[in-house]
């Protein structure tokens, strides 16, 4: 036995289980929720030296292997603690009937892509994972959908795109490619990186997603998928130090994040839709999280990681105000939220305070990593400012529309536990914005393992 | 020519004309059919990869096709399968398979045709699968339909991988892809409005 057989053995299980339990609901969500929490102990608890969990950390499969180790262990763990933290409110949420054990199947997924060695088989894990995800995106009971293999194609495109980049890059390391597949090797993982993150023009998935989808299995699978994808770019460049030396893509990055937050912004601050709102939110997130990158500094890379683990608490949040508004009928659309905030104070206060939070607006959890990022200065410094005006703006036209004249109805009140996770959440995105230290500290350490990056 | 050279070119030209057939096609069996002949063919161009993951290839092709077969869908689904703003009649997707089989065809012995281990026709094979697959992926919406184009694109894909990364585990988790994929088409197909409920 060894840590990683045991996670992803454990993970497996649990999702056979919770299709047992398929018709208790409460039995379900407690073995996912207390399973993936014990999962993700597991994971900072077994080593080699420990006392307590004394397991190997590497997993041979036909002749590749899996590896749990100081390089990844916190990172795997993120995975798990995000996983836990979103099963933990899907009792409130109730995102469909097949999120639990799908859900269970694509943090496994995402788990094996941060512990394949070498690491470009990350790509195929991901792929798997994007698969899964269908399943969570498009459940049974919300029927059928547009474009529903959207993200599985970009997904594949990408997996090629880092298959045959990791190749070339594998050859460049040992001397015996010439610079001009370098070049090739360079384009062919940016693309595949754009693929995974859904930089524009590789979005398609998520508006499409957006407009059927529940917000909670979106929220999740955006969680999920992007983090895979953040730590796979992070280790593609651990790996290859003539990657890291290369300053025109750093610099090609920057300008890349700024397009996006550009676009991102206009994009949101147009849509009638809140999800779609929401996943253009999103995308400008990912294009801070992109300038950070290009800073080329280790704290620029202990950023990536500070920004993607408050996007966990913002995009949390407002997935579960829109959710208990979905539950409840209210719909998605301006005309269909026009004066919610009369007939569902909670829910909407949640769905507003995550939508700045994922804007990077003061005091809320995402604004930390942004204030980091701007104290950079340049183009990226007023391309921030730009994002978190131009999403901030966009929450408050919500806000103006959930506090237009109440119209007539009522929407049923929020049970008891509905309101604690509610208040919780928005508490939890304040707390943090007033107290960052209390998880960019903890979240930057995941990167320690990250040699190259960190100099250490 | 030797006669391994003349097998390659004519399984390069049948996955050709089984990827175009699926792409023209509208009824599900023709599609299905058209679909296990791309991939025996396909198997075939696979000779870089051990023996038996070629013929594992072949078997996925089979079970891919048998999950597909006993799915139950609507033979309208097919019809109205392409997204909006794409004109999708049969004059269009005839013209745009001629055009980007030429295209396709010519950038694989292009691109591929110098590389070391790799015969005329696998580069031709995995040009044609995966112009073509990128074109049906361009084309339709559909459940099958975008399957069939991934499975194409990834048949393409891997015979071209085949001659220059030699893990034998990268090429069996990638070949079991379109199994996957094929699950993930046929729940998407039990979701389309009009299939006929299961008997309990």
């Amino acid at each position: 036995m060894n840590s990683p057989m045991l996670v992803l053995g454990a993970t497996l299980l649990l999702a056979v289980l919770v299709v047992a339990l398929r018709r208790e609901a409460v039995a379900a969500w407690l073995a996912t929720s207390l399973g993936t929490g014990v999962v993700a102990a597991v994971v900072f608890l077994a080593r080699p030296d420990s006392a307590l969990l004394p397991l190997g950390g590497t997993w041979v499969l036909l002749g590749r292997s899996l590896e749990l180790g100081d390089a990844n262990r916190a990172i795997v763990g993120f995975v798990y603690l995000v996983a836990g933290f979103m099963f933990l409110g899907a009792r409130v949420a109730r995102p469909g009937r097949l999120f639990y054990a799908a859900g269970l199947l694509v943090t496994g997924l995402a788990a094996a892509s941060l512990m394949a060695v070498p690491f470009l088989y990350a790509a195929l894990f991901l792929e798997g994972m994007a698969l899964v995800a269908v399943l969570i995106l498009y459940p049974p009971e919300r029927g059928a959908a547009r474009g529903p293999l959207r993200m599985v194609v970009l997904y594949t495109l990408g997996m090629m795109a880092l298959l045959t980049a990791g190749w070339q890059a594998e050859s460049l390391g040992s001397g015996t490619v010439s610079a001009e597949a370098a070049r090739t090797a360079t384009v062919l993982a940016v693309v595949g990186f754009a693929l995974l993150l859904a930089a524009p023009p590789f979005h398609l998935w998520f508006p499409t997603a957006a407009s059927h989808s529940h917000p909670y299995s979106l929220a999740f699978v955006i969680l999920i998928a992007q983090a895979g994808a953040v730590f796979l770019v992070l280790r593609f460049f651990d790996a290859y130090a003539w990657l890291r030396q290369d300053q025109g893509l750093f610099d090609a990055a920057r300008w890349i994040g700024v397009g996006i937050a550009v676009f991102a912004s206009v994009w949101a601050m147009a849509q009638r839709s809140l999800a779609r709102t929401a996943v253009y939110a999103v995308m400008a997130d990912t294009a801070v999280v992109l300038l950070a990158f290009s800073a080329r500094t280790a704290e620029g890379f202990q950023l990536v990681l500070g920004l993607s683990a408050a996007r966990v608490i913002a995009l949390g949040v407002w997935s579960m105000g829109a959710s208990t508004l979905q539950n409840a009928g209210a719909g998605d659309s301006a005309e269909a939220l026009a004066g919610i905030a009369y007939r569902a104070p909670l829910a909407s206060t949640a769905i507003i305070v995550g939508l700045l939070s994922i804007a990077g607006f003061p005091l809320t959890a995402g604004f930390p990593g942004r204030w980091a990022v701007m104290a950079g200065g340049g183009p990226a410094a007023y391309a921030v400012v730009g994002a978190i005006g131009a999403i901030s703006l966009a929450a408050v036209r919500w806000t103006s529309t959930a506090l237009r004249t109440p119209p007539e109805g009522e929407l049923p009140s929020p049970a008891m536990p509905e309101r604690f996770f509610l208040s919780a959440g928005i508490l939890l995105c304040l707390l943090l914005g007033l107290f960052p230290q209390l998880l960019y500290p903890w979240v930057i350490e995941a990167l320690s393992g990250l040699s190259g990056l960190t100099g250490g | 020519m030797n006669a391994v050279a003349i097998a390659s070119l004519a399984a390069a030209l049948a996955s050709g004309a089984a990827c175009a057939t699926s792409i023209l096609a509208t009824p599900r069996r023709v599609v299905i059919l058209a679909l296990l002949v791309q991939f025996a063919a396909t198997a075939v161009l696979l000779s870089a990869i051990p023996l038996a993951l070629a013929i594992a290839y072949a078997a996925v092709g089979l079970s891919v096709a048998a999950i597909l077969a006993v799915t139950p869908a609507p033979e309208a689904g097919l019809e109205a399968a392409g997204p909006s703003g794409v004109p999708s009649g049969l004059v269009f997707r005839t013209v745009s398979v001629l055009l980007v089989s030429l295209a396709a065809g010519a950038l694989g012995l292009e691109v591929l045709g110098g590389a070391q281990g790799i015969a005329p026709g696998q580069a031709l094979g995995a040009g044609l699968l995966f112009g073509l697959g990128l074109l049906h992926l361009g084309l339709s919406e559909e459940p099958l339909h975008v399957g069939a184009g991934l499975m194409a694109v990834l048949g393409g894909f891997e015979v071209g991988y085949a001659s220059l990364e030699p893990s034998v585990a990268l090429h069996a988790l990638l070949i079991a892809m379109p199994v996957l994929i094929a699950l993930v088409v046929a729940y998407l197909s039990l979701l389309t409005p009009g299939v006929p409920e299961r008997r309990t």
